[in-house]
């Protein structure tokens, strides 16, 4: 797996943040972040396999292989206070990471955190239902070439390669809702108001479902536009100053 | 909800740096912390018309072209009734339009009406707080020749220089008798004396050059000024601030000229694990910048086009930097982060004031992200928020006392 870490020399930071972008993305996501943080904190990141400069796996991965991949990157480090900070599908793997290696994890941040289903209205149920349908359809008569031609699924599921489409199913049709019950380490959930995929609705719940979370909406920020807000960086700031007190100013 | 104090988010103006304070105003408008305050926008465009309207924040809307003035509304200021406010101006049929209140008004203009004391007159008028220099430091840092003089006085140097005035009333006149005064050697430097940045400056190698030098400048101000041109010239600039209770500095920056090489992110930070495939990056999607510019720049990459904190300043001559700063910041009782740069010959590594910015570009963020303690954008942008606060109810406190003088009782 590829990653970065700042500060480039060798330091005695005593915390780490280990940053963990959305489906699609890639280390660059959080560059402005990491730079900023880096003279307090040891900052990692990470391109997940399948995405960025890390190859595909040769097998579609769940988001729990993919925090044991995050795991085992992280094992080869000398050990720190870590706090995962994930964006969308990153968060997914967070909550993995926390419960597969909890003795690793020392808090954890989510940018516009995905992981939990959405409320949908009965038109929206009606109209998936008819594109399940439709897309068996499809796949039963594909012989029929122009069918292939067809727009079938989201724009996530018909960029991505045969593998990483298994991967993207697998993610999709989790909910972590009972897994993010048993974190009890210190959260901060961060979402914008204009997100449309990952609504604040669901740091608001998080927020009910954690042990020790902090939920904010920033307002006017999207699903990717709240990864350089400044007022989110502000916000981390803080959590990090208030629970990890580690901090220099 | 809680009762969150309204913020105008003032930029655009009647300026040469129209454009970039667009830039600077939808930046601060991102770092104004919203779980404390509620911010709009109010724009001023080139003719001095005021327009208010969530479209505002998308970048595409400029030019406001007559087009997309549909989808903003235009307001105007009334000032002299109960509490100033900004009034949309509708031809509706029904009922009176609504006036929209503020409490306070963050200014992020550069250049003429905004940035040089006028806006801010305006609003100490109106009674309402604002954030950045008072009306004197402002016009005081908005023209050259006052701030040098404030700057021999207290003993920050400065160029020598020589002033020519365009004589009024006549449309024809006599150039190298104007210029008879200056005795530099040549090359020179001839800029206007009010506008900020670069504009209208420029270098002149012998006498045919300075007077056209001279008349460009007369197209743009009434005054010329004439310096000796520094040579090996590099220009360090630091922001200064009181608003966080003592005065601070910000990093110091030397901006870097295009030839200078330039690093990438990767180049810059230890990459690590296995090299896998490279090409396809998710960085395009992940960008996450709203309509192009609004987005931040990261600091990263701001960085690739200064230099902070630069290794060949010796010790004496940064503290001189921030020493010289705080002198003239401080005896104009200057607020805000106003962004001070310096001239300096890198042979014989003597300095010289160069310009002030009362409201710098970006609010020079990149330049407190780099700070010694550093600083955040949302930190700075409320910082100066409540300084603006304070300094209204420093104020408001002197008039109270007022009420013994009156004649009329």
């Amino acid at each position: 797996m590829f990653y970065l870490v700042l500060p480039k020399e060798k330091n005695n930071l005593p915390l780490r943040l280990v940053f963990i972008h959305g489906w699609g993305g890639s280390y660059q996501a959080f560059s402005s972040l990491a730079e900023y943080f880096s003279d307090e904190a040891e900052c990692v990141l990470l391109d997940l396999p399948g995405f960025g400069k890390s190859d595909e796996p040769k097998a579609p991965m769940s988001p729990a292989d993919y925090a044991e991949e995050v795991a085992k990157t992280l094992a080869q480090m000398p050990k720190k206070k870590t706090i995962i900070v994930g964006h969308s599908f990153g968060a997914r793997v967070a909550i993995h990471l926390y419960n597969l290696h909890k003795k690793s994890v020392n808090g954890m941040v989510f940018l516009a955190g995905a992981g939990l289903k959405k409320k949908r209205s009965i038109r929206f149920r009606i109209k998936a239902f008819c594109m399940k349908k439709a897309a068996r359809f499809v796949r039963r008569f594909s012989f029929l070439s122009f069918l292939k031609k067809l727009p079938m699924g989201s724009r996530d599921y018909r960029e991505a390669t045969p593998v990483m489409r298994g991967a993207l199913v697998m993610a999709v049709n989790e909910d972590l809702a009972e897994l993010a019950k048993k974190v009890t380490c210190p959260a901060l959930l961060v979402y914008g108001s204009d997100d449309n995929e990952t609504p604040s609705e669901f740091g608001r719940r998080y927020q009910g479902l954690m042990r020790d979370a902090e939920f904010f909406e920033i307002k006017g920020e999207n699903h990717l536009s709240i990864l350089v807000s400044p007022v989110a960086q502000n916000l981390i700031e803080e959590f990090l100053k208030a629970r990890f007190k580690c901090w220099r100013c | 909800m809680e009762n969150k104090k309204k913020i105008a988010v003032f930029f655009g103006e009647r300026s040469f740096e129209h454009d970039i304070s667009i830039l600077t105003g939808l930046q601060a408008f991102r770092a104004i912390d919203t779980t404390k305050y509620e911010p709009f926008p109010v724009y001023v465009d080139l003719d001095g018309k005021w327009w208010t309207g969530e479209k505002l924040l998308d970048s595409s809307t400029y030019p406001l072209t007559k087009e997309k003035q549909k989808t903003v509304t235009p307001v105007e200021f009334k000032i002299g009734g109960e509490r100033a406010h900004i009034l949309p101006l509708k031809k509706g049929l029904f009922g009176r339009a609504k006036p929209i209140y503020f409490d306070f008004a963050f200014l992020a203009f550069h250049g003429g009406y905004g940035e040089d004391g006028l806006f801010q007159g305006l609003m100490e008028t109106a009674g309402i707080p604002y954030s950045g220099c008072r009306p004197l430091a402002a016009t005081v840092f908005m023209d050259k020749i006052a701030t040098k003089r404030v700057c021999k006085a207290i003993g920050v140097p400065v160029l020598d220089d020589v002033l020519i005035k365009r004589p009024e009333g006549k449309d024809f006149f006599d150039v190298e008798k104007l210029a008879k005064d200056v005795k530099f050697k040549f090359p020179v430097i001839v800029k206007p004396c009010s506008l900020g940045s670069s504009i209208g400056v420029s270098k002149a190698n012998n006498k045919e050059e300075l007077y056209a030098a001279i008349l460009k400048v007369f197209a743009l101000d009434s005054l010329a000024m004439v310096e000796p041109f520094v040579p090996n010239l590099e220009e360090y600039n630091v922001s200064v601030c009181n608003a966080f209770g003592e005065t601070r500095f910000s990093a110091i920056e030397r901006p870097i000229k295009n030839n200078d090489a330039v690093l990438s992110f990767e180049d810059k930070y230890k990459a690590g694990g296995k090299n896998g495939k490279a090409g396809k990056m998710g960085g395009t999607k992940t960008c996450g910048c709203k309509g192009g510019n609004s987005g931040r720049i990261s600091a990263g990459m701001l960085a690739m086009t200064r230099a902070l904190n630069p290794k060949e300043l010796s010790k004496k001559q940064a503290e001189n930097i921030k020493a010289w700063a705080a002198a003239i910041f401080n005896e104009l009782r200057a607020c805000g982060n106003a962004r001070i740069d310096f001239l300096c010959d890198t042979k014989t590594g003597q300095m010289w004031l160069g310009e002030v910015n009362p409201i710098p570009g970006s609010l020079s963020y990149f330049l407190w992200e780099a700070a010694e303690p550093k600083v955040g954008f949302t930190k700075l942008v409320n910082a100066l928020i409540e300084e603006g606060f304070r300094q209204e109810e420093k104020y408001s406190d002197f008039l109270k006392t007022i009420s013994d003088n009156r004649i009329f009782k």
